[in-house]
């Protein structure tokens, strides 16, 4: 049989230059595990350029300008750290994006490669591929390992036959792990759905694509439908890992630079905040209301879209469109109010914090349950220097206390009433007024709340750590002496130093919190910053052992 | 990940996708000097709402129109009903220009499971070798909407044609079953019969998988 080359013919279109995007994720600090065995490490949490050792972003992959996709990074969506890496497809525009990382080329041994995905809609294609020199060739040493999605369904193509796996859910990180024997030419395959210990799929020894036995691997790609142009697929990828050690398979509990530290948080949104009042970000459809038997039910009623737009959070951007006809009632009234809160981030952004305001308290209104809006609304009252509008909005988010944002908006009111300094002077006199007299029988008023709170975040705002740790031991010991909560404090005490980077007094600060703790947010958060000790310490038996307590603790 | 022959499917369905958008009135007259004249180009900016009229077109025309008719067919790459009904009266015509350009175009117009049916039939049992290879070729190539569910009955078709006593479709069937799966299984087809058994197994078990993950 001749193969009519001339006909129908259209080249795989393998790009060589490499696109200098504006993304730019760097290798994580491979702290973890053994740094010899890491090839290739990123979880897109600090910029660094592209280039052929690590990177190459197409926002269309076929170079034809006509792509309306793209790749980048977003903190919609992550698994660790602050920010994952964010496709997107448009069906229809004859191109596709793509992400495509590259390693020293394996050709025996084994090769571990861990990573994360969350889709927005399931019913979009994706897909994922380990490839060799060959690039992305049914060959040997070209495709090794491809994952994909295919009518809803979650499929790996083996043995060239495209197996089902599970039908994924929106809105849901996916943890897959590939342990590949490429002189075998067969990989082991486990997927976990996040925070749950049991794996999804665990499967033994299958073929590699076209069951090629030595096929050689070097880059790896994340892309939405390379073939038909019909999807429009949003999803997120975190925590690439590809290793010759069987450690990189314990990720995520261990990966190297898993999570952004709080005290990088704090640093992150206060940047933010230091330039011009704006919206902190939404880290989570819960931001806005939310529930978690929403996203699936939303996703498959078509509102897919309109989620994205919302946690994309870009200023000026359109809100989402809110059919009066699809979805019940509660639906159309939060996307409502996170279309609200939308054009509110939009104004603060261009400056008009009265209109912002305006947006964030009907978004509020609208929404008492999504705790992002009097956040806002307190940035955008402090902007406008209506200080005790603005302490009550914080008083209304006090769920987030737990919360970098929170601390960040804090700080920022607190520094609102006046410069730095004199923000300080004005806040000190109360704050140590707190200190001189005990604690009243029952929790502290809201308003002694807020301003003891504004006083300590104002004093890690400045850098002073020594006397925000000093502050904050003062204001445990006098809840102690009142028989209240004295935990919330002294974590604060362990923040200090912590920001001051004194690991070990703020591990033993956080040890002492954890005592006196009962609630189950506050211990979550306390475990998470003594793993992140750990992590820094290099103690990564310890650090797992405490991030599993917590995900342990999160089916209690 | 820019890959694999597949992509031609891709700017296919693009312009399906683009045509579809469209549906002017058709002008019979122009459409018909277009598809004699194998200006598909032409025909795809009129968009799909010329497809029945231009199965009329093809079947008032005369053997070489027709063959050019159904080049343009293929070209567009357009799912037709009428295209399919209007190629399957061809699809046993002994003028080669035509049958080839018939057999390769039924694919690219339907994802009708007589369309690999023919094609199979043909692949094995045409008396003329060129007809056989070039049915091969189709299955091979150019059976483009086809879901993977469909495709059962076309890797049925070509791995029970691994063990056909003809030398030449035993050959035409492991290559179009390479094309698609991009292996062998260790099959050769110039073996004897006892020695193709161990590879006709293997093909036999990956059906029952491929099956199995319908």
């Amino acid at each position: 049989m001749s193969v009519r080359a001339a006909r129908g013919r259209v080249a795989a279109a393998i790009a060589v230059a490499l696109a200098f995007a504006a993304l730019a994720p760097r290798p994580a600090s491979a702290r973890a595990i053994a740094r010899g065995s890491v090839l290739a490490s990123y979880s897109f949490d600090d910029d660094v350029a592209t280039g052929p050792d690590t990177f190459a972003v197409w926002q269309g992959a076929r170079h034809n300008k006509g792509g309306r996709g793209h790749v980048r990074l977003s903190d919609a969506f992550h698994l660790s750290g602050h920010r994952a890496v964010e496709l997107k497809d448009v069906a229809g525009d004859s191109d596709f994006p793509e992400l495509q990382g590259y390693f020293p080329v394996q050709g025996a041994g084994r090769l571990y490669f861990h990573f994360a995905f969350l889709t927005t809609d399931p019913a979009q294609e994706l897909n994922v591929a380990l490839a060799g020199p060959r690039f992305f060739q049914m060959e040997k040493d070209g495709i090794a390992f491809w994952l994909g999605t295919r009518d809803g369904r979650l499929v790996h193509y083996s043995d060239s036959i495209p197996k089902r796996l599970f039908v994924p859910q929106a809105f849901t990180w996916y943890v897959v792990d590939v342990a590949y024997d490429i002189t075998a030419g067969r990989y082991d395959l486990a997927i976990r759905a996040e925070g749950q210990t049991a794996p999804l799929v665990s499967l033994r020894s299958q073929p590699n694509t076209t069951s090629r036995p030595g096929s050689a691997v070097d880059k790896f790609s994340f892309v939405g439908s390379p073939f038909a142009d019909r999807s429009s697929v949003v999803y997120y990828v975190d925590d690439v890992v590809i290793g010759s050690d069987e450690s990189v398979t314990r990720l995520p509990f261990t990966a190297p630079g898993r999570r952004k530290l709080f005290i990088d948080l704090f640093g992150e949104y206060q940047r933010r905040l230091r330039e011009r009042p704006r919206c902190l970000p939404a880290i989570g459809p819960d931001d806005f209301g939310f529930e978690e038997d929403d996203l699936a039910q939303l996703a498959a009623a078509g509102f897919s879209e309109s989620l994205q737009r919302l946690l994309e959070g870009t200023p000026g951007a359109p809100g989402p469109r809110v059919s009066t006809e699809q979805g019940p009632e509660h639906w159309r009234r939060v996307l409502a109010a996170a279309s609200r809160w939308s054009e509110g981030c939009a104004a603060l952004d261009r400056g008009d914090a009265l209109l912002a305001h305006d947006r964030f308290t009907g978004a509020g209104d609208e929404v008492p349950e999504g705790r992002l809006y009097p956040l806002s609304a307190a940035l955008a009252l402090a902007a406008l220097k209506r200080i005790d509008e603005a302490d009550e909005q914080l008083a209304l988010a006090s769920d987030l206390r737990h919360d970098a944002r929170y601390a960040v908006a804090s700080a920022y009111v607190g520094l609102a009433r006046k410069d730095l300094d004199r923000a300080l002077e004005w806040l000190r006199e109360p704050a140590v007024r707190a200190l001189d007299r005990d604690a009243p029988p029952a929790r502290s008023g809201p308003v002694e709340t807020l301003v003891t709170e504004q006083y300590y975040y104002v004093l890690l705002w400045k850098a002073d750590y020594d006397d925000a740790r000093d502050y904050a031991l003062r204001m445990a010991e006098r809840a102690g002496r009142a028989r209240l909560a004295s935990a919330p404090w002294t974590v604060r005490a362990g923040d200090a130093s912590f920001y001051r980077r004194d690991n070990a007094e703020a591990r033993e600060l956080y040890e002492s919190a954890l005592e006196g703790e009962k609630d189950w947010g506050a211990l979550r958060e306390i475990y998470l910053k003594l793993a992140d000790l750990a992590y820094l310490d290099g103690d990564t038996a310890n650090e797992r052992r405490l991030r599993e307590h917590y995900y342990g603790s999160l089916h209690e | 990940m820019s890959m694999l022959r597949g992509v031609v499917v891709a700017g296919l369905l693009a312009s399906c996708c683009a045509a579809a958008a469209g549906a002017a009135p058709v002008d019979a007259e122009r459409l018909r000097t277009a598809a004699r004249a194998g200006d598909w180009k032409a025909i795809e900016a009129m968009g799909p709402s010329v497809l029945p009229e231009l199965a009329r077109i093809y079947r008032g025309s005369s053997v070489a129109e027709r063959a050019q008719i159904a080049q343009v067919y293929y070209n567009l790459g357009w799912k037709s009903e009428d295209a399919k009904r209007a190629l399957m009266a061809d699809v046993h015509t002994a003028d080669q220009s035509l049958r080839l350009q018939v057999q390769w175009a039924l694919g690219r117009v339907s994802d009708d499971p007589a369309v690999v049916d023919v094609l199979l039939d043909n692949m094995r049992n045409d008396p003329v070798p060129l007809f056989r290879d070039k049915a091969a070729c189709a299955l091979a190539y150019d059976q483009v909407h086809l879901a993977p569910a469909q495709k059962l009955r076309l890797f049925e078709g070509l791995i029970g044609a691994l063990d056909d006593p003809k030398l030449q479709v035993r050959q035409v069937a492991i290559q179009a079953l390479s094309i698609l799966t991009h292996q062998t299984k260790g099959y050769s087809a110039n073996a004897d019969a006892e020695r193709r058994k161990p590879a006709l197994a293997n093909w036999r078990r990956w059906l029952v998988e491929y099956r199995a993950n319908l």
